[in-house]
């Protein structure tokens, strides 16, 4: 995490290059007046969100470019303030550049924390789950395993290894997780998690 | 708007699907939802279309005995493992006091699919109910054996026990009186028929039984398939003796007669060609088997079809608006089968209470899953397992090929952990359809 948190500078005139590697926390500023400067310079965005960044100090026109527009999008508001976007769960680096310096600001973007399960109540995945209720009861209540309490990766890990043939390959659950596509077993598993 | 929203709307003010002003314009069905038996897939239907709204869609359920008899695990009964008949009963009281099913005792008589009533009789008289949306599971009838005069003979003579109950009880007494050196013979009717698993089973453990009772007695099935329905390998090798016992299994034969004379039946039968016949001290005559007649009289079956052609998302007729069908009396082309009743019921469910309260309380399902179990004692302290996985495809539900597996799938042969799990599947699977 403390890469993170590395501000990196460097000069463009031909003369003087001085690039700053540092371990830890740490800031170096060269020539204040010179170099653009963006807060703050690392961010966690929960994907599907949004935050702001602040530039000042810019020397012409400014560049803002994601090095993974898959993770992470950065767009203008105005010229002092760029928008960035979470896409999708991973880490990229912005960099604005103007005419004489850049600056990159750190931004990773971290999973929905509910990881997509549906909200009490939700429909979603239902009756696909109904098909576990006549051996684990009604609402996954039990019978044989409960589900009911158990988070959505939990069931969604032990239908993989079912369906894969990694767990008791020649007994009933693997019979029936083979039959699910990765899909329909993710559904299932957010829906018993809903339950809870 | 689709169909069904388009159905659903139209109707609470009063238009049927054709357009036409109902009689009854402002007045609210006796039932938006009324199910028609109360076995595995009545129940089941009943208490998720109540459990799913909310319990704010007001279901009737109409069934004509006071509770239910289950088939599974009747196999039992023949043999003494389970003492009584009476031990597979299942009453309907849950339904109504967790989940306000209205239960109503009665016989239907008649169904109106365009002024939506139902008539049902019972002691108090005729009645007749109004309802939004119809269901019907009302299980199968069963045809007469060629060579038979009446039903009545399955009753007294020849059981089927292919519906639970006094048959079983008539069934198990004739086993018990049966002297040793005299023979049991079972047939299998073409399928589809209910249960494929099942005469299998059957045959497995009254040989079983025998073996200890009547040593030198013989289980002959006479099965009118090519070949074994369900699980053949597991099936295959406890007749050729892999348990202790052997079946002599005759596929392939088609029943020409049956004589009837107690103790001492002859069935007589075609098989490659050649005229044959064999002798029993009990026979257990599997009928074929169709869907009751009322549903022909109500128009809900092709012509000269035996079961009701239905939509497999949501089970509605495809013959008659407003009118489901689920478990054994519907073409779904899965197999006949509890497990799968109830979860037919619960597709069904979902549909209904989609088109009656919408989104919020259901998400459409356009492409359901169905996946079964069944277990499968073949001893009185070993059993095998079925299962299968159907996803829906262009109209039909079909075996799924995911992870580049074949579906259905068997146990690797019998063991009494499967036995175990048997009890607890049986005991589940009867909680979920009727608490």
């Amino acid at each position: 995490m403390s890469l993170h948190n590395i501000f990196d500078t460097s000069l463009s005139k031909p003369s003087i290059t001085i690039k700053l590697i540092v371990c830890f926390i740490s800031t170096l500023f060269v020539s204040p007046s010179f170099a653009v400067s963006v807060t703050p310079n690392a961010t966690t965005v929960v994907a599907g969100q949004y935050q702001f960044v602040s530039v000042s100090n810019v020397n012409g026109s400014l560049s803002a470019k994601s090095s993974n527009p898959s993770y992470a999008t950065v767009t203008k508001v105005d010229a002092s303030t760029y928008r960035i976007y979470g896409a999708s769960p991973g880490t990229a680096k912005i960099e604005f550049k103007d005419k004489k310096s850049e600056s990159k600001v750190y931004i990773t973007v971290t999973a929905i924390v509910t990881n997509n399960a549906p909200k009490v109540g939700s429909t979603a995945g239902r009756l696909l789950a109904s098909n576990c209720f006549q051996c684990h009861g009604t609402n996954g209540a039990g019978g044989f395993e409960k589900l009911v309490g158990e988070s959505s990766s939990e069931i969604y890990k032990d239908l993989k290894k079912f369906s894969n043939g990694s767990e008791d390959p020649n007994g009933i659950m693997a019979a029936h997780a083979m039959g699910f596509t990765d899909a329909q077993m993710n559904l299932i598993a957010n829906y018993f998690a809903s339950l809870r | 708007m689709k169909r069904r929203e388009f159905i659903s709307k139209t109707s609470s003010i009063g238009l049927s699907a054709s357009g036409l002003l109902l009689p009854k314009l402002a007045q609210a069905a006796d039932f938006q939802v009324v199910v028609v038996g109360g076995g595995m897939s009545g129940a089941a239907v009943a208490k998720y279309i109540r459990l799913w709204s909310n319990k704010s869609i007001s279901v009737a359920l109409l069934e004509k005995d006071a509770s239910y008899t289950s088939n599974i695990m009747s196999n039992e009964v023949l043999t003494g493992k389970r003492s009584s008949i009476n031990t597979l009963s299942f009453s309907h009281a849950n339904l109504v006091s967790k989940y306000g099913v209205n239960k109503i005792q009665g016989t239907v008589i008649g169904i109106d699919p365009v002024n939506k009533t139902v008539t049902y009789s019972n002691a108090s008289g005729n009645k007749v109910l109004t309802y939004e949306r119809l269901v019907l599971a009302p299980g199968l009838d069963f045809d007469l054996m060629p060579g038979m005069s009446s039903l009545a003979e399955y009753e007294t003579i020849a059981p089927h026990a292919w519906k639970a109950g006094a048959q079983t009880t008539l069934l198990r007494s004739q086993l018990v009186s049966m002297p040793d050196y005299q023979n049991v013979v079972i047939t299998i009717p073409l399928a589809p028929y209910r249960c494929p698993p099942g005469p299998y089973e059957r045959a497995c453990v009254i040989a079983d039984w025998l073996r200890t009772k009547k040593p030198n007695s013989k289980v002959i099935v006479l099965d009118e398939n090519s070949q074994i329905q369900a699980q053949a390998t597991n099936f295959q090798n406890a007749f050729n003796g892999a348990y202790g016992y052997k079946v002599d299994y005759r596929p392939g034969c088609t029943i020409s007669n049956v004589h009837l004379i107690p103790g001492a039946h002859t069935v007589s039968y075609v098989q490659a060609g050649a005229g044959l016949s064999v002798n029993a001290a009990v026979l257990n005559p599997i009928p074929p088997q169709r869907a009751p007649r009322l549903l022909s009289e109500t128009g809900l079956l092709n012509a000269g079809g035996k079961f009701a052609p239905v939509n497999l998302t949501t089970y509605e007729s495809t013959l008659k608006t407003g009118i489901h069908v689920i478990g054994d009396a519907c073409i779904s082309g899965m197999p006949k089968a509890g497990h799968i009743g109830n979860q037919e019921a619960k597709t069904c469910a979902n549909a209904i209470v989609f088109a009656l309260k919408g989104s919020q309380y259901a998400a459409e399902e356009v492409s359901p899953v169905l996946n079964s179990a069944c277990f499968t004692p073949v001893t009185s302290t070993k059993a095998t397992w079925l299962s299968a996985v159907y996803q829906y495809s262009n109209g039909v539900m079909i075996p799924s090929t995911q992870n580049g597996m074949t579906q259905p799938r068997a146990a690797v042969g019998a063991s009494t952990k499967n036995y175990e799990q048997m009890n607890k599947w049986f005991t589940t699977l009867m909680t979920d359809t009727f608490s």
